[in-house]
């Protein structure tokens, strides 16, 4: 059965980068897979329709960076020309350095998703109950069908709540289904050190911390930052380097 | 209520609470420390000081996101002899935390008076069974911390407790999601119908405390 490669696109803004993304796709998985772009105006063959049924309790003022579109897709059965049991999330800020063909041959006894490894854990926990200092990052989700449909339905019963509450979806997570406290024994697995880096924040704390350095010898550089820059850094590097 | 005893027991407990907070948790230590300044006894005195013109002697009491519960559960326990109080805490750090400044109230199983829980109520399900059955009175010191109470006692109660809130319209920190211009607004919000007290204070630090307490 093919892997499904997904990732979300709304508005028009990031569009070209959906095609990027499955360039460096083609370049760094070697495994045969079906790529899904879940959009609000779906245009390319590879484009399916996003739902809207949580938009009514969203507040756009309050959680500017609550990405809740995404977690539609841990309900499968939303999207039926989906086929297949083997899903990996990609957000579209991302530049992939080597195969990502690992990622498919994790454990999956549980769902995987990045830890941020440049995060310090006890600035993290202090800052626990004020909803800030998250230590997970939503960018690369990896999951086996049906395993995360119970973070889909908690938001569905609880979208007014949670939409309100949290922050930010990767603070929903910590929250709801990552144990700071133990790492190994939360709902979500951390994805192990040297994989994934963060362009604009680092790599391990606290002794590679330096910002906008290329790790060829990692998997994905994310560039989560809320500057508007992002994208133009990316297009930098990425033509430097000969990523694309 | 202008002060509180510092009795032999009470030292004890919140002395060794400070020490296993340096000790096992030193991240929280400067969140501790803030806990313990003079508005955050001004207002939970003032909350035993009009709390008691209502009421005493409250047999299970629920109290949302109240932090490292010295103070309060001073005031609930020590002060107006609640029988049980649980706090229920999303951070486990203040749920382990609270359990050391409240040692003396924490026997037995059955004596404890005092219980604390790592819990969401606005998501969870388990007060009535973790509150031993009815809860005659509900405390939240935090409102301005979270989604509105409405929410929440809808989900647990088909008759509402007496409720006691507090809150504020200072709005500068970034996890003050929920701040209010009146303790009116924290009455609407709570769905309170029978006000018993409607009040606000202006704290050492300079901030507006609103508190209210109705059903």
């Amino acid at each position: 059965m093919k892997k499904n490669i997904l990732c979300v696109s709304w508005g028009n803004k990031y569009k070209d980068y959906v095609e990027k993304l499955k360039t460096q796709l083609d370049k760094h998985c070697s495994y045969d897979f079906n790529f899904y772009c879940l959009t609000d105006n779906p245009q390319n063959k590879y484009d399916i329709q996003l739902p809207t049924h949580w938009d009514k309790h969203f507040i756009p003022k309050k959680n500017a960076f609550w990405a809740y579109r995404k977690c539609y897709m841990f309900y499968e059965d939303l999207f039926p020309s989906i086929e297949g049991d083997e899903f990996l999330f990609l957000d579209l800020d991302i530049l992939i350095h080597n195969s990502i063909d690992s990622l498919f041959e994790l454990d999956m006894k549980k769902p995987w998703i990045v830890r941020g490894w440049w995060n310090n854990i006890e600035n993290c926990k202090k800052n626990f109950s004020k909803f800030s200092s998250t230590p997970l990052n939503s960018s690369v989700i990896r999951w086996n069908r049906g395993q995360l449909k119970k973070i889909y339905n908690e938001i569905n019963q609880n979208s007014e709540f949670i939409f309100f509450t949290y922050p930010t979806i990767d603070n929903y997570f910590n929250h709801r289904w990552y144990n700071i406290h133990d790492e190994e024994s939360g709902f979500l697995n951390p994805l192990p050190k040297k994989i994934v880096y963060s362009w604009y924040k680092g790599n391990m704390y606290p002794n590679d911390m330096q910002e906008k350095v290329l790790r060829k010898d990692h998997m994905i550089c994310l560039f989560n930052n809320s500057t508007k820059d992002v994208y133009e850094h990316m297009h930098e590097i990425s033509e430097l380097n000969g990523l694309y | 209520m202008d002060y509180i005893k510092l009795t032999p027991k009470i030292s004890h407990d919140w002395s060794r609470g400070t020490h296993y907070v340096t000790k096992e948790i030193p991240w929280a230590a400067e969140r501790v420390k803030f806990s313990m300044n003079h508005s955050q006894l001004q207002s939970k005195l003032w909350l035993g000081s009009e709390l008691k013109k209502i009421g005493d002697s409250f047999n299970s009491v629920a109290v949302i996101g109240g932090w490292y519960m010295h103070f309060l559960g001073y005031i609930l326990i020590d002060e107006l002899n609640c029988k049980l109080v649980c706090n229920y805490e999303i951070d486990r750090d203040a749920v382990l935390i609270s359990k050391k400044f409240n040692a003396r109230l924490t026997g037995s199983k059955l004596a404890s008076k005092y219980k604390s829980y790592e819990a969401n109520l606005f998501m969870s399900d388990f007060l009535r069974e973790r509150n031993r059955g009815e809860v005659d009175l509900l405390v939240n010191t935090s409102c301005e911390h979270m989604y509105h109470m409405k929410y929440l006692l809808d989900k647990h109660f088909d008759n509402k407790p007496l409720c006691v809130l507090q809150s504020t319209d200072y709005e500068d920190y970034d996890d003050h999601v929920n701040c209010v211009s009146s303790p009116d607004e924290l009455a609407e919000q709570a769905g309170l119908v029978d006000l018993y007290y409607s009040g606000t204070k202006v704290l050492e630090n300079g901030m507006n405390r609103f508190m209210v307490i109705g059903k």
